[in-house]
């Protein structure tokens, strides 16, 4: 009997530990589940954000909004058909009618631009573009209706307008134009005028040069094909003659068509016996006309304009034969990309651009001084000031407490041009002075969330202090400070976001652009960059990043505070 | 004495950065130069306008080698007067007010008479005959001088170069009629008239159609090609014949949509022959008859489209791009301005479009109208109280002279084909040059398809037959009213004529207070003010000594009325205080030395500030004038007059719902990640980043969270077989979207409770593990507890930001759908920046005050009850 009561005690003990484990396997697990869904639910427009800032401009708006973005594809040989560009139709109605499509498209064959007309599946890549329109434009009951009926209007419609205009919405075609070079005191010239294109330029490598027109534009396609594995190089050189002395020359501008084949273009300039080369590559990843323009170091590097030119950058060490003193001498070397290049090129591209596009440093510059400044003023005068209001005993503490809060309650809005006034008489408008000196004067909200805290120490902590003989400085500096040091960090983290993002002070403020900060900088590069949105989204998590990394470095602050407290308990 | 050794390194490290760091003031100021202030949109002078300041900076030079009264001029740029949702004046009236306004401003022609009429602007009528004059007397003497640099041609600098037209005098007759009058006010008390801006540029409205969804419903021509509607009749029939809906019943492509694009109530009300100001400019003739019939027209497209709704639920777009139905080619036709054909040359690539005239009634067209568009834009203008008036004109001068739209539109064009975008140019106010433009521009743009071209040459044709906004100083409130009033009925809250008989009393009634202004002592000296401010500091001062000094008194009652209201600490404190021991008494210079920051800051910066707001609240003020003294009739006003104040007051409550919520779901994240696991600190920066996330970027993507039709959470709902609302653009339903949005940002206040948490001791914890207590029992007689202090803080703090709730309305509603979302503080700021009443947004300042301090002193009130604080 004892054994079994033994073996009953031990078991019931096993059970409960038994029941404890599986009581704290579940606590993990219920606190991993939360923390990942919560991550998810909350870190998901952040992800969406850094998704977007790799996008190129034509991915943006499309029906539903994406997360990542297209897998850019190097292509060996071009001209080409793009085949992603139209989503395949998931009608029901489709596998029936494509039979009859593609035989249709087949019959109007001739309207397909010669380069690809024989390749194989050129019909199935248009059919999905030609019944997207054909469903746009055949009325809704024709397709309920009966198929012969469909089938006829379907191949009625397609003719060879229809099929010229869908192929050319996925033809891909490396295009260039002309050449013209501007000098600085505005002359500008169009150099290829009077030539053709394929003439004006020497090629070296897997590609022809097949001219062209499209309007009154002249044009010539450069019509590759790179071998299987990287490496592949087209050169194109030009030794140009400038209608002025070389060393007015202000820019060289390219007017191309890119591919969309991700593959890389760099330039080089010769002149005056120098080589220079661009500070960087042009990638193929768009297939809108675009002018390439470049230029070394002048003017325009000193004002505020956004960089849309290649910088071309001295190469040491080489010289060039081209010493003639109206003589430049033009090189492209069109490179090969592979996949990883080509994920490489798309995923820099906006944030290149977006530290390109603006003085970014020198406005980081501004911002973290400011933040300094802030962060340093808001910590010592918000906690000295708390401390007045939570522990010391003076005239008046009362009514100003009472005051200090009444002034968060009021808007902004009608005090503003009042503090504008003052700001203008003590001559600190235009300055970075009223952006930073308000914060030696505390803040409310700060001084509040202080006052709060302090309130929470035991009185103790101070009264021995006091009675070891601090005075109430030494009570500040020696017992409050340690012990309300979580309550800085958050006060920290505040602060520098708020300087950092602040928008309305430095607007009012300053009307010299020089002193912008960052926030005001990127606004204004917003603006500009007006519907470039990856772009947009590129700078504003440039701009993230450091209160994320802040925030993440400041958190010991709030594991600290726990040693401190509680001697009461 | 490592300490010391320690803290002097971090300092001189960190006086080092700041030294590093700060900015060189560059600003060498050259003698002989003279500065041009310069406030544009879009930022510091940057791309086009900076090619053109180029050229004018030039210009200046090359006269003063020949012609040394000439000055030197430079262009110096700040940030703008407009941010990117909605024009916000703030920074424009700010620096008027402070004196410090800009020489030449780049301002919406729309507002400029609201602000002339308060005397912001130069007239500019006396130095175009000025240059009239210059410019005919040179042609009479072409060996003079010519009048100002620039007058005559530059030939081409280069083979395949171009020429630099010569820079000639303004001339009325070149401009559109509607683009020069809207620049022109009529003081509607005087009479007087002047010109106040020189138009910049132009933009009109034209029915844009996708062709493709025209053919498919049959609505062709002879030839098989789309043909629009040419009447409201037959538009009205498209709208609804072309709306398609899915096997549920929602819209999957729609016929058109009244409000949609930009067409406003204004197109439909000009077409169908009405006016919406009286000639002589006194009265508001919104509800005129063929404006009520317009109304009546748009509501009841709406309706038969089954309601605004659900036509709302599909044109939740942002700014106009992503997501727009339109470029996806789920809207069959659009009324919009020109300036979205450079978004859907990029975007709507694919898309079939064509352009035709808005249609009009068959009636008015029976009577031999053609059809009609409705033009706005902006236009340079010289503040009256600008600096450098004579350099602001020979600005304005070169940047509306066909050289400077030459070299304007050449940079334009080089930065969109540099970024591979295609260029399309907006319209211009100058016959001539907007003709060259086209030409250049459009025409013969090879790379420019030929429907774009065809749309802008229709949007062009109809810019001589374009009307515009009335002319009046309460343009803006006429504006929001015409919105009001319209939502008011497509939203069956009032019928078409109720709605505009309603908010034409209200424009009326501002208008009225223009013309005839309320009487009262015009305040024209400060001075006394800056006594009574230096008198009042005195006071409060010997005051609150004499009653802090006082022997000690048993009574229970507050000593300080005001104090007592935020502290709740009356009673105790009255004992406290009252024992005049020398150990209080220590404290005080100590306790007035650390509060000392703050003093100096409030009698400094914001003291002086908050009495003016008080001073003002009782003021006519519209802060170019001098205030009029006008008693309690702002208050008066707020409380019987303005109905948006109940409205505001009313939302801006209901707001206070998301307080508890909030701080329920701050306070379960900071316990949640207050556990320890692996990588704490990666958590709590995942669950911080809403915080962090721009805003501009995070509503975005509220906006497609929320999105009716596609948007995640109707995708979710439908996965569970729930309909879900239409969040945003339901006026039930808004408010409740923009409490969820809070609740996700709820992860800043976290950062707040996690400091609090680890201040509590994990010794109570232990002894009530000991105790046996188990988790819900130590979250109740611990944390809780020992978190009052901060439950208290965001209670109250949480209170103070409802009331001021404003970016959300600001940057994602604007206040819509029918006033739901519109806050106090955006009323406010609406009265105070839009419709320049400063005085009466003072008033509703005060009033939302006392609301707060009431609320707040009940609760510092009740929180002696349930506020544990260990000091005691």
């Amino acid at each position: 009997m004892p054994t079994t009561a033994t073996h009953s005690v031990e078991a019931d003990a096993k059970q409960a530990r038994e029941a404890r484990r599986l009581r704290a396997i579940a606590r993990v697990l219920v606190i991993y589940g939360l923390l990942l869904g919560g991550a998810i639910l909350f870190s998901l427009p952040f992800v969406w954000m850094i998704g977007t800032s790799f996008k190129v401009d034509r991915e943006m708006f499309s029906g539903k909004l994406t997360f990542w973005p297209m897998q850019p594809i190097p292509v060996r040989a071009s001209p080409y058909l793009d085949t992603r560009y139209f989503d395949e139709p998931d009608d029901s109605e489709y596998p029936a009618i494509e039979p009859e499509l593609l035989s249709a498209i087949a019959r109007e064959s001739a309207a397909l631009p010669p380069n690809i007309r024989d390749e194989k599946n050129v019909s199935a890549i248009i059919a999905p573009g030609i019944y997207k329109r054909l469903r746009e434009t055949i009325p809704t009951t024709a397709w309920s209706g009966p198929q012969d009926a469909l089938l006829t209007e379907i191949n009625s419609r397609i003719n060879s307008e229809l099929v010229d205009e869908t192929t050319r919405k996925i033809y891909r075609h490396l295009s260039l134009a002309g050449v013209r070079v501007r000098s600085l005191d505005l002359q500008e010239m169009d150099l290829t005028s009077g030539h053709r294109i394929s003439d004006f330029w020497q090629l070296e490598g897997p590609a022809t040069l097949d001219d062209g027109e499209e309007g009154a534009t002249k044009l010539a396609d450069i019509v590759y094909n790179f071998p299987e594995k990287k490496g592949g190089e087209i050169r194109l050189t030009r030794t140009l003659t400038l209608p002025f002395p070389v060393d007015r020359l202000h820019r060289i501008q390219l007017f191309m068509r890119p591919d969309d084949s991700w593959h890389s273009m760099d330039f080089y300039i010769e002149k005056q016996g120098k080589v220079f080369k661009g500070k960087r590559s042009e990638y193929m990843g768009n297939f809108q006309w675009t002018i390439v323009s470049l230029q070394d170091y002048g003017p325009d590097d000193e004002s505020t304009k956004i960089r849309l030119w290649v910088p071309m950058v001295e190469q040491q060490g080489i010289t060039s034969d081209i010493t003639a003193p109206d003589q430049v001498k033009l090189t492209l070397v069109l490179r090969q990309n592979d996949a990883l290049g080509a994920w490489w090129a798309k995923i820099q591209r906006n944030y290149r651009g977006a530290l390109d596009y603006i003085p970014f440093w020198r406005y980081a510059a501004t911002s973290v001084f400011l933040v300094i400044l802030n962060i340093v003023g808001t910590l010592f005068s918000c906690s000295l000031v708390a401390f007045a209001f939570a522990r010391l005993q003076w005239p008046g503490r009362n009514l100003s407490f009472g005051l200090m809060m009444a002034t968060m309650m009021i808007p902004g809005q009608v005090t503003m041009i009042p503090y504008f006034l003052i700001i203008k008489w003590l001559g600190w408008y235009n300055t970075l002075t009223p952006l930073w000196v308000m914060s030696l004067c505390g803040n409310a909200f700060n001084i509040f969330l202080l006052r709060q805290f302090m309130k929470g120490i035991p009185r103790d902590l101070e009264d021995a202090a006091r009675i070891d003989g601090c005075n109430s400085w030494q009570v500040y500096l020696h017992v409050m400070l340690p012990l309300i040091k979580p309550t800085l960090a958050c006060i920290a983290i505040f602060t520098f976001m708020g300087v950092w993002n602040d928008f309305m002070g430095p607007l009012i403020y300053l009307s010299d652009q020089r002193l912008y900060p960052l926030s005001l900088g990127l606004y204004a590069f917003n603006v500009q960059a007006g519907g470039s949105f990856g772009m947009m989204m590129a700078g504003s998590l440039l701009m993230t990043l450091p209160v994320i990394l802040i925030f993440f470095f400041a958190q010991k602050y709030f594991i600290q505070g726990v040693t401190l407290t509680g001697m009461k308990g | 004495m490592s300490g010391w050794i320690k803290g002097g390194f971090w300092g001189a490290v960190l006086i080092t950065a700041l030294w590093l760091l700060a900015p060189r003031h560059a600003m060498q100021r050259d003698d002989g130069v003279v500065e041009i202030h310069y406030m544009g949109r879009g930022g510091p002078i940057k791309g086009a306008m900076d090619d053109a300041v180029r050229e004018f900076e030039r210009l200046s030079r090359e006269r003063h080698a020949v012609d040394p009264s000439y000055p030197i001029y430079r262009v110096i740029s700040g940030q703008d007067a407009t941010r990117s949702q909605t024009e916000d004046p703030t920074r424009f009236l700010v620096s008027l007010a402070g004196g410090m306004p800009p020489d030449v401003i780049d301002f919406d022609r729309f507002a400029i008479s609201e602000w002339a009429a308060r005397g912001a602007f130069t007239p500019l009528d006396d130095l175009i005959a000025r240059d009239a004059a210059a410019w005919a007397a040179w042609q009479q003497n072409p060996d003079a001088l010519p009048p100002w640099p620039g007058a005559t041609e530059d030939p081409p600098r280069a083979a395949g170069g171009r020429t630099e037209p010569a820079i000639e005098p303004l001339a009325q007759t070149n401009f559109f009629p509607g683009c020069w009058d809207e620049a022109v006010y009529r003081n509607p008390v005087t009479g007087t008239s002047g010109l106040y801006g020189i138009p910049s540029d132009t933009d009109n409205r034209v029915l844009l159609y996708n062709k493709d969804i025209l053919v498919r419903n049959g609505y062709t021509n002879e030839l098989g090609e789309a043909q629009p509607p040419r009447t409201w009749e037959e538009l009205e029939e498209m709208a609804i014949r072309m709306t398609e809906r899915d096997e549920k019943g929602r819209i999957k492509t729609i016929g058109f949509i009244p409000n949609y694009g930009n067409s406003w109530l204004y197109m439909y009300g000009w077409q169908a022959g009405g006016e919406f100001l009286s000639p002589d400019g006194r009265r508001i003739t919104l509800n005129d008859p063929p404006i009520v019939e317009a109304l009546t027209f748009m509501t009841r497209i709406y309706e038969k489209l089954g309601g605004a709704n659900s036509v709302y639920a599909f044109q939740s777009t942002f700014q106009g791009g992503d997501l727009d139905p339109f470029v996806l080619g789920k809207v069959a036709m659009k009324i919009d301005g020109v300036w979205v054909m450079s978004d859907l040359a990029f975007y709507g690539r694919d898309l079939n479009i064509a352009a035709a005239p808005a249609p009009m009634p068959a009636r008015e067209l029976a009577k031999g109208r053609k059809p009609i568009s409705w033009l706005a834009g902006w236009a340079y203008a010289i503040p009256s109280t600008a600096r450098e008036k004579k350099g602001a004109w020979e600005l304005i001068r070169f940047l509306t002279s066909q050289r400077a739209m030459e070299i304007m539109r050449a940079s334009e064009n080089f930065t969109a084909m540099s970024q591979g975008r295609p260029y399309l140019p907006r319209q211009y106010p100058q016959r001539s040059q907007n003709e060259w433009v086209f030409k250049t521009y459009v025409e013969n743009n090879p790379a420019l398809e030929p429907k774009f071209k065809q749309a802008m040459r229709v949007y062009n044709d109809l810019l001589d037959n374009s009307r515009f906004r009335p002319v009046t100083p309460v343009g803006q409130k006429l504006w929001n009213c015409q919105i009001w009033a319209m939502e008011d009925a497509i939203f069956g809250k009032k019928s078409p004529q109720e709605a505009l008989d309603y908010y034409t009393a209200i424009a009326q009634r501002d208008l009225d207070m223009v013309i005839t202004p309320p009487q009262g002592v015009t305040i024209r000296s400060w001075t006394w003010f800056f006594w009574t401010y230096g008198a009042l500091i005195v006071a409060v001062i010997i005051l609150v000594y004499r009653r802090e000094t006082r022997p000690v008194t048993t009574t229970k009652k507050s000593r300080n009325f005001l104090a007592g209201l935020f502290t709740g600490e009356s009673k105790s404190d009255a004992l406290l205080l009252g024992s005049k021991g020398t150990y209080f008494r220590s404290q005080w210079r100590d306790g007035i030395l650390c509060a000392l920051p703050w003093l100096i800051g409030f009698i400094v910066f914001t003291g002086g500030p908050l009495l003016f707001s008080i001073v003002i609240s009782f003021c006519q003020f519209d802060v170019l004038n001098p205030a009029v003294f006008t008693g309690l009739r702002n208050y008066i006003f707020m409380v019987h007059g303005d109905e948006l104040f109940w409205k505001s007051l009313y939302n801006t409550i209901y707001m206070v719902i998301g307080i508890p919520l909030g701080m329920a779901v701050g306070l379960g994240l900071a316990m949640l990640l207050n556990v320890k696991v692996r990588g704490i600190a990666v958590w709590r920066t995942l669950f911080y980043l809403p915080s962090i996330v721009p805003a501009v970027a995070s509503s975005i993507l509220w906006i497609w969270i929320f999105n009716p039709q596609s948007g995640l959470f109707n995708a979710m709902l439908d996965l569970v077989g729930i309909s879900g609302p239409n969040w945003l653009q339901d006026e039930a339903t808004s408010k409740w979207s923009l409490i969820l949005m809070g609740l996700w940002g709820a992860g800043g206040g976290m950062i707040i409770w996690l400091a609090g948490l680890k201040g509590i001791s994990e010794t109570y914890y232990e002894a009530a593990a000991l105790d046996g207590a188990n988790a819900w029992q130590q979250f109740k007689y611990i944390t809780i507890p020992m978190m009052t202090p901060y439950i208290f803080f965001n209670l109250v703090m949480g209170l103070i930001g409802t009331f001021q709730i404003f970016t959300q309305a600001f940057i994602m509603t604007q206040g819509g759908p029918v006033n739901s979302t519109l806050f106090f503080a955006y009323h406010l700021f609406n009265n105070a920046f839009r419709y320049m009443q400063m005085g009466y947004a003072a008033a509703m300042a005060w009033f939302l005050f006392l609301i707060v301090v009431i609320l707040t002193a009940f609760q510092m009130k009740t929180s002696k009850r349930w506020v544990h604080y260990e000091e005691d």
